[in-house]
């Protein structure tokens, strides 16, 4: 307990100064608190986006093997239609054609 | 103890309108200005019960109420403004009732405006430490929980401010760093500090001539350094509805 104005002015600084620690403390606290919710919703978005890179790679995979599946339908039928079996195929079938066109 | 610019006689007035009460007070310490009148000081010192204290430095209401402090030899000071007039009787009873309880650190009153508004009914301390009730009518049904119930408070006006001397002094007085705003705030929270409870009592009223004898101007420094001590209290006042 002070006794004398000096020692009371003292006290009061004493109490003051140990308040603001406090308060200091409090605000440092909350600033880790907000850099924390901060941080786990960057965690979240960096989550997000590494799923919609996936997503989008996967789908240039997919569209990659398609494109080459076309190709390769292509060439299977270019080389079809350039087979002897083909044209042989066309000149039996053409009799054939001509009676259904004539029937309509 | 009455602190203030005793210049204009407003002491006077104030002493007048205790009428009966100075009999159960222990003693009025005035702490008087270095320019008060010297008609004034005559006035007052042949006043029953009054210790004049004097003030010859530049204003600081803390270090006034300090100095006053000092003097006192009750278990219970009250700091009063000089711009006050009592408008209650049976407040000095009132106040001790309330000091029964070992809890209770602070009592204040309702302080009126001269045309019955409230001045002050405690404080509030969000979003910021202000004066709770400003303007409003006392007599409104609807804010009679409010303004006209004895309950507990997040602050009081220094302008009628009583506590125990003991605890006065423990929490080291009133911040001499706050020389004219912000220091009632101040104390209040140190007592609180100390685990005591601040009482808003309607029933012991003043009146207060707000600021009619100090410049109402608060400063950068004072704001900034309540907000440093106890910003972390300004987010939510668990008194007010």
């Amino acid at each position: 307990m002070p006794t004398s104005p000096e020692e009371m002015r003292l006290v009061d600084i004493a109490i003051g100064l140990q308040a603001e620690l406090t308060e200091a403390n409090f605000q440092r606290e909350k600033v880790q608190l907000a850099n924390m919710e901060l941080h786990n919703e960057l965690q979240d978005l960096s989550d997000r986006l590494r799923i919609a890179e996936k997503a989008s790679e996967t789908s240039i995979q997919l569209m990659e093997k398609l494109l080459q599946d076309i190709s390769m339908r292509n060439t299977e039928i270019s080389t079809i239609h350039n087979s002897r079996t083909w044209r042989i195929g066309s000149l039996v079938l053409a009799p054939v054609r001509w009676v259904k066109r004539s029937k309509r | 103890m009455l602190v203030g610019d005793a210049s204009q006689c407003l002491v006077l007035e104030l002493w007048k309108s205790f009428g009966w009460e100075t009999d159960v007070l222990h003693e009025i310490i005035v702490v008087a200005d270095a320019h008060t009148p010297q008609e004034v000081i005559n006035a007052l010192s042949v006043l029953p019960k009054v210790v004049l204290e004097h003030f010859s430095e530049p204003f600081n209401f803390s270090k006034k109420c300090n100095v006053g402090s000092w003097r006192a030899s009750g278990d219970i000071i009250l700091f009063l403004n000089d711009d006050m007039l009592a408008q209650s009787t049976g407040w000095v009873g009132q106040i001790q009732a309330q000091f029964a309880d070992p809890l209770v650190g602070g009592v204040g009153g309702l302080l009126l405006t001269p045309e019955g508004l409230v001045q002050c009914a405690g404080h509030g301390n969000a979003p910021r430490p202000h004066i709770y009730g400003v303007g409003k009518d006392p007599k409104d049904p609807a804010l009679q929980a409010q303004l006209m119930t004895t309950r507990e408070t997040g602050g009081l006006s220094g302008a009628c401010f009583a506590l125990r001397r003991t605890d006065y002094i423990e929490v080291g007085g009133m911040c001499e760093e706050l020389p004219s705003s912000y220091n009632d705030v101040d104390l209040g929270f140190k007592l609180k500090e100390l685990g005591k409870k601040l009482m808003y009592v309607p029933s012991i009223q003043f009146v207060h001539y707000e600021s009619i004898s100090r410049d109402p101007t608060v400063g950068e420094e004072e704001t900034a350094l309540i907000w440093r001590r106890w910003g972390r209290f300004f987010e939510h006042d668990p008194f007010i509805l």
